[in-house]
C-alpha cells in the first residue's frame, strides 16, 4: 500500500487559504508518489473528514491552520502544525519532512 | 451558480497602474461600490484591511487574494485585476511582487453555493498552468473564457 499522510487545513476566513494549502498539499503528495487526504474546515465546513481509519492507517500528520482545529483526535501521531500560508509557499518542504519522520509524536492536551 | 455570476467585464481591471496595496484595496472596493454591490465603502475597506492585519493575503507566486465576509456585500462578487508591469507591492509572504489580484466580497449570512466557486478557483490559482494563462490573457473576453473554465471542472 503507499504510504498515506494526512493533513487539515483551515484559515480565519474560510474562503480561499483553506483550500489554497490543499490544493498545494495534494500536489506536492502527489509529486512524491504519496497518497494524502485533506480536510477542509472552510466557512462552507468542514469537508473530506478525517475518518479513525485515515488517521490510523496516516504516516504522519501536517496541521496547516490559523483557525482552531479539533486536535484530540491526533494523538500519538507524528504531527506538525504550520501557518496556512507555510503550507502553501513550502508544500513540497512539508511532504518531505513528513516523510522523513522527523515530526514529533503529538501528545494530546487534557 | 456559475462563476459568471460573481464576476463580469465590468469586474475586470486589466493593466493598472498600482501605487500601493492601499491603492489596490481602494481601487477595486470602489469599482464594487461603483457597481452597487456594496452598500459602504469605508467599512467594507475596513473588514479588507481587518484580514489583511491577520496576515497578509499577499499569497506569493504574484497573487493576492484581499477577501472579505461582511454585512456591507449586497452579493457575493469577484473583481480581478491585474497590474501593470512587474506588479504592485502587497506585502506578500514571499516578499514579491503581486500582478494577479483576485478581491472576494461575500456577505456575511446567506446562502453558500458561491463559496464553492471560490473554493475552485482558489485551488486553480495554485497551478502555474492557470496562473500563466491569466497572465498571457490580453483582453477582457480571454480573461472571462479562462474563468469559464472553472465552471466545468468536477469538484
Amino acid at each position: 500500500m503507499k504510504t498515506k499522510l494526512v493533513a487539515v487545513t483551515s484559515c480565519p476566513t474560510g474562503i480561499a487559504h483553506t483550500y489554497m494549502a490543499a490544493e498545494k498539499l495534494e500536489k506536492s503528495a502527489k509529486k512524491a508518489g504519496v497518497k494524502i487526504k485533506v480536510e477542509t474546515a472552510g466557512s462552507i465546513g468542514v469537508e473530506n473528514a478525517l475518518s479513525k481509519k485515515d488517521i490510523e492507517e496516516a504516516k504522519a500528520v501536517i496541521i496547516a491552520a490559523d483557525a482552531r482545529v479539533e486536535m484530540a483526535r491526533f494523538d500519538g501521531k507524528p504531527l506538525k502544525e504550520v501557518s496556512v500560508s507555510h503550507a502553501i509557499k513550502k508544500s513540497d518542504e512539508l511532504i518531505e519532512e513528513a516523510l522523513s519522520e522527523s515530526f514529533k509524536t503529538y501528545q494530546a492536551k487534557e | 451558480m456559475k462563476i459568471t455570476d460573481l464576476i463580469n467585464e465590468d469586474l475586470l481591471i486589466i493593466d493598472h497602474q498600482f501605487k500601493d496595496k492601499n491603492d489596490v484595496i481602494d481601487t477595486l472596493a470602489k469599482k464594487l461600490e461603483a457597481n452597487d454591490l456594496i452598500t459602504d465603502l469605508e467599512a467594507f475597506k475596513d473588514a479588507i484591511k481587518e484580514r489583511e492585519k491577520q496576515s497578509s493575503t499577499g499569497i506569493g507566486m504574484g497573487i493576492a487574494i484581499p477577501h472579505a465576509k461582511s454585512e456591507y456585500v449586497k452579493k457575493p462578487s469577484l473583481i480581478f485585476a491585474k497590474a501593470k508591469g512587474d506588479g504592485v507591492d502587497f506585502e506578500s509572504v514571499d516578499e514579491t511582487l503581486s500582478d494577479l489580484i483576485f478581491m472576494i466580497a461575500v456577505p456575511s449570512g446567506g446562502e453558500n453555493l458561491h463559496l464553492k466557486i471560490l473554493q475552485k478557483l482558489s485551488r486553480n490559482l495554485m497551478h502555474d498552468e492557470f496562473t500563466e494563462s491569466l497572465r498571457e490573457a490580453k483582453d477582457k473576453q480571454a480573461l472571462l473564457k479562462i474563468l469559464e473554465a472553472i465552471d466545468k471542472e468536477e469538484q
